[in-house]
């Protein structure tokens, strides 16, 4: 099943190829293969190394070892924001990081947070009842490591 | 496509963290119906927040009928709302085909089992602020809500669509906890010492 893409960024970027393209780039970690690009971002293979290749001529992408990088960050903030896609293993290799980056907010979020300072709104309340409150079986299982 | 119990053990088995366990499971209902399944609510938060978060059930956006078939083959069984597999430890909430949040901008991941789909991190904020603001909580609950919020906005902050949280924010009333969470994360005498 496909991903669909804004129609606003493929008239801002001239294509739907090219925005998938760039977008999977854009939220990478690290160097991905056109091979990989494609495989993600659902474009086919003769279309994805086109389209990279343009790119590269422009100086938007640019080889990385065996992979290819976004070298724009205007570019790529925008993409990240607008087009959400990944691949697994690249989303896992930077797990580290994130949990790491989480554990020392996590560990700085105690004691801060004063709920006596807002007044609750019960028409939003009422709005989300269904889903603020959990059944017994669902439990808040939740833990903190 | 037909996707066996044997497929699903080894995905599951194959999986090096309960953030990935929960993609592949995502990705492989997704391939088994047809039909688009979105992780939405702790287990979303669970996979942006890298497992420093936890969930013990699987929220699925998708519709249900075909989607309890499948899970029944798979060998789960019901339990009261939620679909347990005891020695994978894991409850799914199927939860319908209604998604309460932005389609837009889910966010998908591909696996080596098809695209998983994760709720937009902008609704998954959006709902714990409101719940934090709006709901009664227990203290213990509320400092769980606490931290995934700073984790969301510490990890997320400068890639989230400005524009759509703003409309969330103002329907959910919810614009000054957001201010106050984002103060904290950028006091304003931070700002002015740095242009200093």
């Amino acid at each position: 099943m496909e991903f669909s893409v804004d129609p606003r960024l493929v008239a801002v970027f001239g294509s739907e190829t090219r925005v998938r393209t760039l977008a999977v780039l854009a939220s990478a970690n690290g160097p991905m293969t056109a091979y990989r690009v494609g495989k993600v971002g659902e474009v086919s293979m003769p279309k994805v190394y086109r389209e990279i290749y343009r790119l590269s001529e422009v100086g938007l992408v640019g080889r990385r070892g065996d992979g290819w990088i976004l070298l724009d960050d205007d570019v790529g903030g925008l993409l990240r924001r607008r087009v959400r896609i990944s691949w697994s293993e690249d989303w896992f290799a930077g797990e580290g990081g994130r949990a790491r980056r989480a554990e020392r907010v996590a560990a700085g979020s105690d004691g801060w947070f004063d709920i006596s300072r807002y007044t609750p709104n019960p028409s939003v309340a009422v709005r989300y009842a269904k889903e603020f409150q959990r059944p017994p079986e669902k439990g808040r299982s939740r833990k903190h490591r | 496509m037909i996707v066996s119990r044997k497929e699903v053990e080894q995905a599951v088995s194959s999986a090096r963290s309960k953030p990935e366990r929960t993609l592949f499971l995502a990705a492989l209902l997704e391939r088994a119906t047809g039909e688009e399944a979105i992780v939405v609510g702790g287990s979303a938060v669970e996979i942006y927040t890298s497992g420093r978060t936890s969930t013990r059930d699987i929220d699925v956006v998708m519709p249900r009928a075909r989607a309890l078939e499948i899970v029944k083959s798979w060998g789960f069984v019901p339990s009261g709302r939620v679909w347990r597999r005891r020695d994978w430890d894991v409850d799914l909430d199927l939860c319908g085909p209604n998604l309460s949040g932005s389609h837009a901008r889910i966010h998908v991941i591909e696996t080596p089992y098809g695209p998983a789909r994760i709720a937009a991190v902008e609704d998954l904020l959006a709902k714990r602020l409101a719940e934090l603001k709006h709901w009664p909580t227990t203290p213990a609950w509320r400092k769980d809500l606490v931290k995934q919020i700073e984790i969301l906005i510490a990890e997320y902050g400068d890639r989230l669509d400005e524009e759509y949280l703003a409309f969330v924010t103002r329907r959910d009333d919810i614009v000054d906890v957001l201010a106050d969470f984002r103060r904290r994360r950028h006091p304003p005498d931070s700002e002015g010492l740095r242009r200093e």
